[in-house]
């Protein structure tokens, strides 16, 4: 009985497989863009998946810390586009959340209107705001009027 | 019975016989989860390619590798044919670890070269029933819900020990839309397996996969979802 590991372009593994027949599987053969490797059948499938990658040889690595770090040449690289699109669509569903306040009938005073204009304007802001920022705890939105 | 081998539980059930197939693991492995972020824009995808010469008519059945917490799954199916994906609910990214297993007709499990003792059992047509060199189902529970409006809990299974116990995944389909918080969007409904490790049960679960264009009509249902829970030894 094997089991495979099948690794992606970048060297990181895929998915694992144990097939039913040993042959199912060759080692160093390509099955949809991804490579198989023949691995200790007794080896921690999560683990493999999360620390190990192909580098010519099996090499560990420390388990992805966030969604916006991708495996790049053999090492952990932020991802700015995925991190502030990601960023920018929470900042849009906040903004949708509040047009209400800003519409000619809305139910609001002048001043109340006013100081949702401000926290509209700061979600605008947040992306200048924050440009140094490399997760999302470093972000922090405005306060909603009450 | 002209063929083959028939064995009886203590229940007069049926266990091993020579007339049905069984079902049998054709591969199984472990996987990432997959989610799309809630801006849609990105998010992580983590696809299994079906092995050379899936059979057509495929059971997938997936766990939480860890056994432990409160885990929603559902399984998509890649419209191309050529793999599938386990996937959190709309908005959540958390990703875990994933066990799954291809299933299929025991008649239609590749040939073992490297055969192990045992026993097979064939049928008169010489088809295989059963193989002891196969990781075969035992089902445990199973269980029909029919959906109706926006019932998202249905039937639960209480489970006395949770280790090893896999659900069936597929089968589930799109369910219907609800408007959601704003004005803009609606929110598309699937079923998911919920896998609850500190109540030991495993329910489904009608949950958000995705946004969609504004107009829906503020109900989902009319879907069916059958629940089965089982080990494979």
């Amino acid at each position: 009985m094997i089991k495979v590991a099948l690794i992606k372009s970048n060297g990181e593994v895929a998915y694992t497989v144990s097939p039913a027949v040993d042959d199912m599987y060759v080692d160093g053969q390509t099955y949809n863009d991804c490579i198989a490797k023949h691995i200790d059948h007794t080896a921690n499938d999560a683990v493999v998946i999360s620390t190990w990658y192909w580098d010519d040889k099996w090499k560990t690595r420390e388990a992805k810390s966030d969604d916006w770090h991708d495996w790049v040449d053999n090492a952990w690289c932020f991802n700015s586009i995925d991190f502030w699109d990601f960023v920018r669509g929470q900042r849009n569903g906040l903004i949708i959340d509040s047009d209400w306040t800003q519409v000619t009938d809305s139910p609001l005073s002048s001043a109340k209107k006013t100081e949702w204009a401000r926290y509209r304007q700061a979600l605008r802001d947040a992306p200048e705001t924050y440009s140094y920022a490399t997760s999302l705890d470093a972000i922090i939105w405005p306060t909603k009027p009450r | 019975m002209s063929y083959g081998i028939l064995v009886n539980s203590s229940g007069g059930f049926t266990q091993i016989d020579a007339t049905y197939d069984n079902l049998a693991v054709y591969a199984s492995g472990t996987v990432n989860s997959s989610y799309v972020n809630a801006a849609g824009t990105g998010g992580a995808t983590n696809k299994v390619a079906f092995p050379a010469n899936t059979p057509a008519d495929w059971c997938i059945f997936a766990k939480p590798t860890t056994e432990s917490g409160d885990h929603l799954l559902t399984l998509a199916h890649y419209s191309d044919g050529t793999g599938f994906a386990f996937f959190n609910t709309w908005q959540n990214s958390t990703v875990i670890s994933v066990s799954w297993v291809i299933a299929v007709r025991s008649r239609d499990m590749p040939t073992n070269n490297n055969p192990d003792f045992g026993l097979e059992v064939n049928k008169s047509n010489g088809e295989q029933a059963f193989s002891s060199n196969n990781l075969n189902f035992r089902c445990e529970q199973v269980s029909f819900d029919t959906i109706v409006n926006t019932q998202t809990s249905l039937s639960s299974f209480s489970v006395s020990d949770m280790a090893g116990v896999y659900s069936l995944m597929n089968g589930k389909t799109i369910l219907g839309a609800a408007p959601s918080g704003n004005q803009f969007y609606s929110i598309l409904y699937s079923f998911f397996s919920r896998f609850e490790y500190t109540p030991k049960t495993i329910r489904g679960f009608a949950a958000p996969v995705a946004l969609a264009s504004y107009g829906a009509t503020g109900q989902f249902g009319g879907g069916t979802k059958t629940n089965l829970i089982g080990r494979f030894k």
